[in-house]
């Protein structure tokens, strides 16, 4: 037999440089199906997933945004003034929360007052939360609209008699 | 790593377990190939041909021969197509086979380096069977497994190139004596 490093020369074998273009030719003709995929990483793949992922979740941040204005568009005008009018007594009662949450400390008679005031509005609150439970999403019932204004506008005049007592020291 | 587990994983599709197969095996097939062609592009192609069809059919080889064995195969496969292709008149390995009984069997021959380049000079079939056996080591049966040929064949087409390789070695040495 002959030996291969007596038969063979230096320059019929591939250099290191042409084994490198080589495997990376043969590399990137064949698919790479690693034992493990759970662990398989492919960068692009990644990008292209977490992009599209971005995308889809403004993209149903928007969808939903539209539906819901098209839904409040959608709403009759006696619910917009309810939405307004919960929203106006929210706000006297952020404006006031010494009146509405705290003890009294001024005269009796003032304490005693405002005592009554507080109990009322508690009421109210009650029946308010009370037609609002019974208010499915949509449901634009006259009649319970109706008498949820009712109670915002007892609400708003009591809040009213409490800041004016309070200011006039009764 | 043993080249039977690099086997069993490529076959699951491991691209790290193939590339230690392609490590352990281009010189054998790039240098095989070269006697052939010795264009750069020519070898490159074959050579990457030949491990790219390896791959696809990996799941096909069963472990009865060595890798570089089925490896070598290819290779030639890859040759044959494209002599084909470009419609060479050349014989390449399609020496018709004939069990020559005519053949003397000698056995007495000593390589001289000089032969190499007489041995360029024989057809591919010729020159792929004594490269086969008496360089890169195959028996008969591996040869006549890779060339597609007979055990039978293989041996006196070894004999026949020896014979041949002598005389015109004889010959050259003859003008220049």
């Amino acid at each position: 037999m002959i030996k291969p490093e007596e038969f063979y020369t230096m320059n019929e074998y591939p250099g290191p440089g042409e084994k490198k273009k080589l495997w990376k030719r043969v590399k990137n003709s064949i698919p790479d199906r690693k034992s493990f995929p759970l662990f398989y990483f492919d960068t692009r793949s990644f990008a292209f997933g977490f992009g599209s992922a971005v995308f889809v979740l403004f993209f149903c941040m928007g969808v939903y945004t539209l539906f819901a204005k098209l839904a409040v568009k959608d709403e009759p005008a006696y619910v917009k003034i309810n939405n307004a009018y919960s929203k106006a007594v929210d706000e006297v009662e952020k404006s006031i929360p010494h009146l509405t949450t705290a003890s009294y400390n001024k005269s009796y008679n003032l304490d005693e007052v405002l005592k009554a005031g507080k109990s009322k509005l508690n009421s109210i609150d009650a029946g308010i939360s009370e037609i609002k439970a019974e208010t499915g999403q949509g449901d634009y019932s006259p009649v319970r609209q109706s008498r949820l204004r009712e109670l915002y506008k007892m609400k708003l005049e009591i809040l009213s008699r409490m800041i004016d007592m309070e200011e006039n020291g009764l | 790593m043993p080249v039977e587990y690099s086997v069993a994983e490529a076959k699951k599709g491991s691209q790290k377990a193939f590339k230690k197969l392609f490590d352990d095996n281009v010189n054998i097939i790039y240098r095989f190939l070269y006697q052939f062609s010795q264009n750069p592009d020519q070898l490159q192609e074959w050579t990457q041909r030949a491990f790219i069809k390896a791959f696809e059919n990996i799941k096909s080889f069963e472990g009865n021969s060595k890798f570089s064995t089925w490896l070598i195969k290819i290779g030639i496969n890859e040759m044959k197509s494209d002599f084909a292709r470009l419609k060479d008149k050349r014989t390449v390995f399609l020496e018709d086979e004939q069990y020559d009984s005519a053949v003397s069997l000698e056995e007495e021959f000593e390589w001289k380096q000089d032969m190499k380049w007489l041995l360029a000079e024989l057809d591919e079939f010729k020159r792929a069977v004594f490269i086969l056996y008496e360089v890169e080591g195959y028996s008969h049966s591996e040869i006549a497994e890779i060339l597609n040929i007979s055990e039978a064949f293989s041996r006196t087409s070894l004999c026949r190139v020896k014979n041949q390789l002598k005389e015109k070695w004889i010959k050259s040495r003859g003008r220049y004596d």
